[in-house]
C-alpha cells in the first residue's frame, strides 16, 4: 500500500475552515493565503501583527489568525509606525487598498515611506473603489467608468491614474519596493516570494518595504471573472508595470 | 500621551472615538483656543461641550479633568495615566493657553518603579497587538460586526456608572456663601482672587470648581441650600457659555445664574469679573 504524503495544507495564517466571503474572481482570497504562507515559511505567524485599512481589504479581519487592529481609514500607516516602534520585533505589515492607501491615506503613507518605517506595505491595486460601490480611485484608468465617471475619466476633469511604487522610488528611505500580481500560478509564487522577501528584510531591521498587487474587481468593473483577467493584462499592467522598482538586497548600503 | 489645541483636537476625534470602542487606555491633553475653526491663538474655554459630551461619534464617555495651576496640570496628567488604566479607556486633561503658558513652581511626582511599569505591562499583555501563538489572538477592535458593537455599548455604560466615586470638586469659601462663583481652569483662578476682593468688602462669596467637568459634581450645586444662596454667577472664556448647561441641569431654577464671559481668544479680567459680580450682586442681594 502506498505511503500518502501531505504535499499541500491551507495556511495556519487563515482561520481553520474559514470561508472568504470576498466576491468570485477578487484576489484578496489569494493574497491573503500568500501572506500567511510567507508568514508561516519564515516561523512568524505568532509574531505577525496586522493593520487593516478600510474597504473591501478590511473584509480580511474576519479570516487572518494573527493579532490585528483596524486603523482609522488611511492610518494604516501610522498606526503601523506607532506598533512597529513600540513592539519593534514583531513582524507588522498593513493591507490596505487603493483608497485607503492613495486617497485618503496618501500623507500618512508617503511620510512613513519617507522616514523608512521598519514595516511592511501590502498595496491592492485595483484601480476602483470596491466596498462603496465603485467610485473612481486615484489608480482608476484613464477611459474607465466608474460611478463617479460615468463617462470614463477623463483627465482634464480627473486627473491622471496615480502611480504609487514609482511616487514611493523617488523617496530615499524605502528598503524594497515591487509590483506583482496574482492572475497567473506563476505570479501567484512571485507575489508570495515578494512579500516573503519583504517580510525578510523586515525582521533584519532592513526598512521600509511595499509590495503592490495589481488586482482585478470584477463586481465593479462590471466584468466577469475571466474578463476581468483580460482587462487586468491588457490594461491595468500596461498602466502598472509588474517589476521590482528597489532592492536593497541583503546588505544594506 | 497626546496633546493639541482646539482645532488639533477636532482632529483627534476619530482616533479618540476608536480608541474608546477598543477601550485602550490613552490620555491626551486639550490646550484650549478661540474657536470655532482655527479659531484664535490665544487662549479660551471654548470646547467644554465637546470635551464633556461628545468628544467623537458613537456616544462614548471619558474622566475629563481640569487644572487650575500648573502643579495641578502635573498631577493630573500622571493621574490620568492611572484612570486610563484603570477603566482602559481614553481620559482627557482639559487645560487653556493661559495654563499653557504659565511658569509656576512644581513638585513632580515620583517615577514609577521599573516593578510597577512591569506589572502594568503584564496586565495589558493578552490585549497587545504585538503577536500571539495560534488561537490566542489579540484583536484591537474600534468596531464590531453583529451584536458586538451593543455589547461594547453596554460594557461601557456599566463602567460610567461607576464614576461617581472619582467625581472631584473644590468648593471654596462655600459654608456661608450668598453669591456662588461656577468657574473652572483659569477662569476659577481668576474668580478665587474676585471673591476674596468681595470678601473684603463683606459680601459673602464663594466659588464652586469643578475638578472632573466629567463626571460633574451636579451634587455641589444641586444640594445648595437655596435660601441662603441667591445667585450663581458662570464664569467662562466662551460666548455662547457652556458649562453653564451642567450648571443649569442641576439648578433648575432654583436661583437666578448670571454669566461672566469673554471668548474668541479674548481674556478675562479680574476687573471685568468683579464688575459683572457687582452688577448681579445688587440685583440679588
Amino acid at each position: 500500500m502506498a505511503e500518502e504524503k501531505k504535499v499541500y495544507t491551507r495556511t495556519k495564517g487563515i482561520i481553520e475552515g474559514a470561508v472568504s466571503g470576498f466576491c468570485p474572481g477578487c484576489m484578496h482570497s489569494t493574497i491573503h493565503k500568500i501572506i500567511g504562507e510567507a508568514a508561516e515559511e519564515l516561523g512568524q505567524l505568532d509574531n505577525l501583527v496586522r493593520v487593516e485599512g478600510v474597504g473591501c481589504c478590511g473584509l480580511g479581519q474576519f479570516y487572518v489568525t494573527c493579532d490585528e487592529t483596524i486603523a482609522a481609514h488611511g492610518r494604516a500607516g501610522a498606526v503601523a509606525t506607532g506598533i512597529k516602534r513600540s513592539s519593534p520585533n514583531s513582524l507588522v505589515y498593513t493591507y490596505q487598498g487603493d483608497g485607503d492607501l492613495a486617497a485618503i491615506g496618501l500623507a500618512e503613507t508617503l511620510s512613513a515611506a519617507n522616514r523608512g518605517e521598519n514595516f511592511t506595505v501590502i498595496f491592492v491595486n485595483n484601480g476602483i473603489y470596491g466596498m462603496t460601490g465603485g467610485q473612481m480611485a486615484p489608480t482608476t484608468l484613464i477611459g474607465m467608468k466608474s460611478t463617479t465617471t460615468p463617462g470614463g475619466r477623463n483627465p482634464e476633469e480627473h486627473g491622471y491614474p496615480m502611480h504609487m511604487s514609482e511616487i514611493i522610488n523617488q523617496l530615499t528611505a524605502p528598503y524594497y519596493i515591487e509590483r506583482v500580481s496574482c492572475d497567473t500560478p506563476q505570479n501567484v509564487i512571485k507575489a508570495r516570494n515578494a512579500i516573503k522577501k519583504a517580510f525578510k528584510y523586515q525582521l533584519e531591521g532592513k526598512g521600509y518595504s511595499i509590495v503592490e498587487i495589481v488586482t482585478s474587481c470584477p463586481t465593479n468593473w462590471g466584468l466577469d471573472p475571466l474578463k476581468s483577467l483580460d482587462f487586468l493584462r491588457e490594461k491595468m499592467f500596461a498602466e502598472y508595470p509588474l517589476g521590482v522598482f528597489r532592492d536593497g538586497g541583503e546588505k544594506k548600503q | 500621551m497626546s496633546s493639541s489645541s482646539s482645532c488639533g483636537i477636532s482632529l483627534y476625534s476619530e482616533g479618540v472615538s476608536y480608541c474608546a470602542s477598543a477601550r485602550i487606555p490613552m490620555v491626551y491633553v486639550n490646550v484650549q483656543r478661540g474657536g470655532p475653526g482655527i479659531g484664535a491663538i490665544q487662549p479660551a474655554q471654548q470646547d467644554y461641550l465637546q470635551a464633556t459630551k461628545a468628544s467623537g461619534n458613537g456616544g462614548f464617555r471619558m474622566i475629563v479633568l481640569a487644572p487650575d495651576s500648573v502643579q495641578e496640570c502635573v498631577d493630573m496628567v500622571y493621574e490620568a495615566y492611572d484612570l486610563a488604566e484603570r477603566d482602559q479607556n481614553p481620559v482627557l486633561v482639559l487645560t487653556d493657553g493661559v495654563m499653557g503658558t504659565m511658569m509656576e513652581p512644581v513638585v513632580l511626582p515620583p517615577m514609577k518603579t521599573d516593578e510597577e511599569l512591569a506589572a502594568c505591562r503584564a496586565k495589558f499583555a493578552d490585549r497587545a497587538i504585538v503577536g500571539h501563538p495560534l488561537g490566542q489572538q489579540a484583536f484591537c477592535r474600534p468596531g464590531s460586526v453583529g451584536d458586538g458593537q451593543e455589547k461594547v455599548n453596554i460594557d461601557a455604560a456599566a463602567m460610567y456608572e461607576t464614576w461617581d466615586k472619582d467625581i472631584r470638586v473644590e468648593e471654596y469659601m462655600m459654608d456661608d456663601a450668598e453669591i456662588v462663583f461656577a468657574a473652572y481652569g483659569i477662569s476659577a483662578r481668576i474668580s478665587r482672587a474676585v471673591i476674596r476682593q468681595l470678601r473684603e468688602e463683606g459680601i459673602k462669596a464663594g466659588m464652586i470648581r469643578p475638578i472632573t467637568l466629567s463626571p460633574f459634581p451636579y451634587d455641589s450645586f444641586r444640594n445648595l441650600d437655596f435660601n441662603r444662596v441667591k445667585g450663581i454667577i458662570d464664569v467662562e472664556m466662551s460666548i455662547p457659555a457652556q458649562m453653564r448647561w451642567d450648571v443649569d441641569y442641576a439648578v433648575q431654577g432654583r436661583c437666578p445664574v448670571h454669566e461672566v464671559l469673554r471668548s474668541g481668544g479674548q481674556l478675562l479680567t479680574n476687573d471685568q469679573v468683579l464688575k459683572g459680580a457687582k452688577e448681579f450682586i445688587k440685583e440679588v442681594l
